[in-house]
């Protein structure tokens, strides 16, 4: 490293390296940390301008260990990806602060390209992608800068040679991309993260604890139809079962049956395949009601969810079948049916009141039902997104009777709870409802702004049959989706954008990239592999295939670049007079005697003579007549004559 | 160097004052024992046209050899000793009033003579040294609005301690551009210092020998020089070696366009002092480390090699095209 100027360049580059690469994880990370990288980096340039000395051996070693002891403080422990994308930024701090020679910089560039690696691990999209490319663009010029003997380059100049050296690049990552053999399981699985995804559905419900749902915009899943798709009022995508009820929340069944469902098939199968986004909860959402799956490892529970045997933390694809009109559970057990008619003791009286009034009105279940309904339907229930807080120790009484203004989830509620004081078995199910149909790529893409609850009721002879009770105040909910049930005021910014037709359209372009990057790019696994190798005629591509095959392909790429540049910078054509020359020296050469690249035609001549003295007459004429041919001032054809018939002769 | 083969065409043409020109060169060789190469590049760089800096710590025979070089060649000689209160006009000369013509009248300056000894140029200070280095580049003196030729062939051998010596004005790098050439004398071996010391005293062998050539023939050869003919792949060879001084990081800064023209003369110089009427890439070579020792900044991990050893270098990175 030599002056002050180029040393600050290279600190200017190394900083904004720094800058682009942990950037986006400082948002994520406690304050400290920001104010701690904004120091080291601070103070860093301001030493290289005033030439302060590097800081005190033992000053860094301190801090060092200090910022070691905040980061577990913080996060009580240095494993995970969280905590350890944080040490590794302060310890980049640290190593930030001794930065003096090439191999320092070096380390620390290494670390930014770590950095921006991890930064896929928190947010798989595809703008992570792009501003990626962005960071490792700014990385490579710093670590160019910073390798680089001599002085610096001017910014354009390395800017050029960086993007060559990236579009050079990109054919060996995608090689490494399409051939790196994946291996199905756990193995690729991203390290657990404490509760950062969001979903539109929890493992409780209470009805009334929250006034406004915020309706997100957020993608749950995709569905791609294998054949038609099934009517919006079929559409009920089913995650959590709810049996237990305290008076105000529904939970799931406490203790699972060992039992495992099974569906008897009826009616047209309905057979789709879902990418599902991140929840960190098991469940994963099928249509009513499954028979078959596959692409992911996962069982079904007595009360028909499909559950996954681990969270689902990464986008996950599966196919399933189900059959819409099967009958379920024709007969239930004690267990089941018990748990299906539970009531708290006392809660709720006026509505327990009610449904013994109806009960005995009606001895038919069916009837009792449908007049529950019309009840729902004719009495003034509102649908809304923004109901009164229920805050009495009876909510399904307050909002039976007085409010009267609620969502799904009230209705689901308040419905499941008079069937049961009726006598009748039902339990709350919550999922999604509808999806919208993204006319560019046909698929159905579910928001969790599309969550939903509905009930499920026992009948005698006919199982389980879904009642959804939201239907029968707002039925356009379920036939058109959730933008046409809620007024304007009650709506999510993301929502009202859907009523524009451009915007529309350009959100459903977006969903279409936002799709085929997940299917590509993120859900690109042991099945997407095997499938794309088999397309191109690849029998049974094994990991050792892949492992060869990927080998191969480096190999050929390297090979090929370096067959290009070797053309690129092809030494120029030898005229004849050289070519003689060369044969004559490579002649040499083969009996022992090397030519030095830098060795002129008279030196070589000479050592020629005297290590070959047997052959001193041609080698004294040969090269003469190349000293005249080659660097005399005039060239006859005769001198070229008489080197081509010396050079025939020429066995040494 | 052999270079009995480029000899033994007829094509070539022999040089017809080779035999005064050896002749030259063996007197030379008595005097100044064990010193062939160096002498021949003296030689060359003369023929070259160009100027001539010795380095090297005193008593090494700086002296003698640019003496020897004015008295075999027929060449009128003026030393100059260089000291710190050397003034320009000590060199150049001075205009003194003449009272029977009522004027000024110039009187011409030691520098106006074929071979100038400027004897220790690093103890004048930079303003005296400056006004030799003009006239060098020049060849005339200007005193008084009045220019004045200098004799032709001029040659200016300068002589240098190595510069850390105390007491001394180091030339500044654009003034030693202006040397042609620099050489280093070095200790002789130790059979030619016993010969150094068992026989005569070199300035008496110095006022016995006779001049084998003249300077009109200096002159003759001067222009015959640039006549030498260098092929395109010889100025190949040339330019590669060049590109590299420019393009590699031992280099503070590469060879100047100036620097390769000189290298291109004294090549041809040196292929003529061989009798030959084209230049090959070993006469480049021979003369390049004298050429290039003293323009080629080499960086601080190179640094501290002698000029010969970074010569050598450079030639060895560079293959002949």
């Amino acid at each position: 490293m030599d002056n002050g100027g180029a040393q600050l360049t290279r600190l200017g580059w190394s900083a904004a390296a720094i800058v682009v690469s942990v950037g986006p994880h400082l948002p994520r990370m406690p304050v400290w940390v920001s104010l701690l990288t904004l120091a080291c980096v601070a103070w860093r340039l301001a030493a290289a301008l005033r030439g302060w000395p590097s800081a005190w051996r033992w000053l860094r070693m301190l801090l060092a260990g200090m910022v070691f002891v905040g980061v577990y403080m913080t996060y009580g422990t240095i494993n995970g990806i969280e905590a350890g994308s944080a040490l590794l930024v302060v310890m980049m701090n640290m190593k930030m602060l001794e930065t003096a020679r090439r191999r320092d910089f070096q380390v620390l560039m290494f670390i930014c390209y770590f950095l921006v690696m991890a930064q896929m691990l928190f947010e798989p999209a595809m703008w992570t992608l792009a501003y990626m490319v962005l960071s490792v663009f700014v990385t490579t010029v710093a670590l160019l800068q910073v390798v680089r003997e001599g002085p610096p380059l001017p910014p354009r100049e390395a800017g050029m040679l960086v993007s060559r050296m990236l579009i050079y690049a990109t054919p060996l990552m995608l090689a490494l991309f399409l051939l790196f053999p994946r291996i199905p399981g756990p193995f690729w699985a991203m390290p657990t993260r404490s509760g950062s995804a969001s979903s539109g559905l929890d493992d409780q419900m209470s009805p009334g604890s929250i006034n406004a749902l915020s309706l997100s915009d957020d993608v749950a899943f995709r569905v791609t139809f294998d054949n038609e798709a099934p009517p919006p009022r079929l559409r009920y995508w089913r995650g959590p079962v709810f049996h237990q009820f305290d008076g105000a929340s529904w939970r799931e069944a406490s203790r699972m049956p060992m039992w495992r469902s099974q569906v008897s098939p009826r009616g047209t199968p309905v057979r789709y395949r879902i990418t599902m986004e991140p929840h960190d909860r098991p469940w994963l959402l099928a249509l009513d009601y499954p028979d078959s799956w596959s692409g992911v490892r996962g069982y079904l529970t007595f009360d028909y969810k499909l559950v996954a045997r681990r969270p689902v933390e990464q986008l996950t694809s599966y196919e399933v079948v189900s059959y819409p009109d099967a009958v379920v559970d024709p007969d239930i057990s004690e267990w089941v049916r018990s748990w299906s008619l539970q009531l708290p003791e006392g809660r709720n009286p006026r509505t327990v009141e009610m449904a013994q009034r109806l009960r005995s009105r009606y001895t038919s279940d069916r009837e009792l039902v449908s007049a529950v309904l019309d009840r729902f339907n004719q009495e003034e229930f509102v649908y809304t997104l923004r109901p009164p807080s229920l805050i009495g120790g009876h909510p399904v009484d307050e909002f039976m009777f007085d409010t009267r203004r609620g969502f799904c989830e009230h209705y689901a509620s308040s419905f499941t709870v008079l069937m049961r004081a009726a006598g009748i078995p039902a339990r709350v199910v919550t999922g999604y409802q509808g999806g919208q149909f993204n006319p560019i790529n046909g698929q159905l893409t579910v928001r969790q702004s599309d969550a939903h609850a509905w009930a499920e009721i026992w009948l005698p002879g006919e199982g389980w049959v879904r009642h959804d009770p939201t239907a029968a105040v707002a039925p356009e909910r379920i036939e058109r989706g959730l933008l046409d049930a809620v007024p304007t005021a009650d709506a999510a910014p993301g929502l009202i954008f859907r009523r524009v037709p451009i915007l529309q359209s350009l959100s459903e372009s977006w969903d279409a990239i936002d799709s085929a990057w997940n299917e590509w790019v993120l859900g690109y696994g042991p099945d997407q592999q095997i499938a794309l190798l088999r397309n191109l005629g690849v029998g049974n591509p094994d990991w050792r295939w892949l492992v060869a095959a990927m080998a191969g392909t480096l190999a050929a790429l390297l090979t090929g670049l370096a067959a290009w540049l070797a053309w690129r910078y092809r030494p120029p054509r030898l005229d004849e007079v050289q070519r003689l020359y060369k044969s004559f020296v490579d002649r040499l050469q083969k009996s022992g005697l090397r030519r030095e690249p830098w060795e002129g035609p008279v030196d070589f001549c000479q050592r020629a003579v005297r290590l070959k003295p047997a052959h001193e007459g041609a080698i004294r004429r040969i090269t003469t007549s190349y000293v005249h041919l080659r660097y005399g001032p005039t060239r006859s054809e005769a001198e070229l004559d008489r080197m081509r018939k010396l050079l025939r002769s020429f066995r040494p | 160097m052999h270079h009995d083969v480029a000899q033994s065409r007829q094509d070539i043409k022999h040089v017809r004052d080779d035999a005064k020109l050896n002749e030259a060169l063996d007197s030379l060789n008595r005097i100044i024992l064990g010193k062939a190469v160096q002498i021949r590049l003296c030689l060359a760089c003369m023929m070259a046209g160009g100027h001539l800096l010795i380095e090297d710590i005193p008593g090494v025979g700086k002296t003698t050899l640019a003496h020897a070089l004015a008295r075999i060649l027929g060449l009128s000689y003026q030393r100059i000793q260089f000291t710190s209160d050397l003034l320009p006009a000590d060199i150049t000369g001075v205009s003194v009033f003449d009272r029977e013509q009522s004027a000024f009248r110039f009187h011409p300056g030691p520098i106006f003579s074929n071979l100038v000894l400027a004897d220790e140029v690093n103890r004048a200070t930079p303003k005296t040294q400056s006004a030799l280095l003009e006239a060098m580049e020049e060849g005339q003196v200007t005193a008084d609005g009045e220019t004045f030729r200098l004799p032709q062939p001029f040659f200016v051998v300068a002589t240098q301690n190595p510069t850390y010596q105390i007491g001394t004005f180091p030339l500044p790098e654009s003034q030693l551009d202006r040397f042609l050439m620099r050489i280093q004398l070095g200790y002789p071996g130790p059979a030619m210092e016993r010969e150094l010391l068992k026989g005569d005293d070199r300035r008496t062998l110095l006022t016995q020998s006779q001049p084998a050539v003249s300077a009109e023939l200096i002159q003759q050869m001067q222009e015959k020089v640039k006549s030498v003919f260098a092929s395109e792949a010889l100025l190949d060879y040339l330019q590669s070696i060049v590109r590299h001084t420019r393009e590699h990081t031992d280099y503070e800064s590469g060879l100047s366009p100036r620097a390769a023209i000189s290298l291109l003369r004294a090549a041809q110089a040196w292929a003529l002092l061989h009798q030959r009427d084209a230049v090959l890439p070993e006469d480049i070579q021979a003369v390049l480390p004298a050429v290039v020792g003293h323009r080629l900044r080499p960086r601080q991990e190179a640094a501290g090699r002698d000029p010969d050893q970074l010569g050598r270098d450079l030639l060895e990175a560079v293959p002949i095209p």
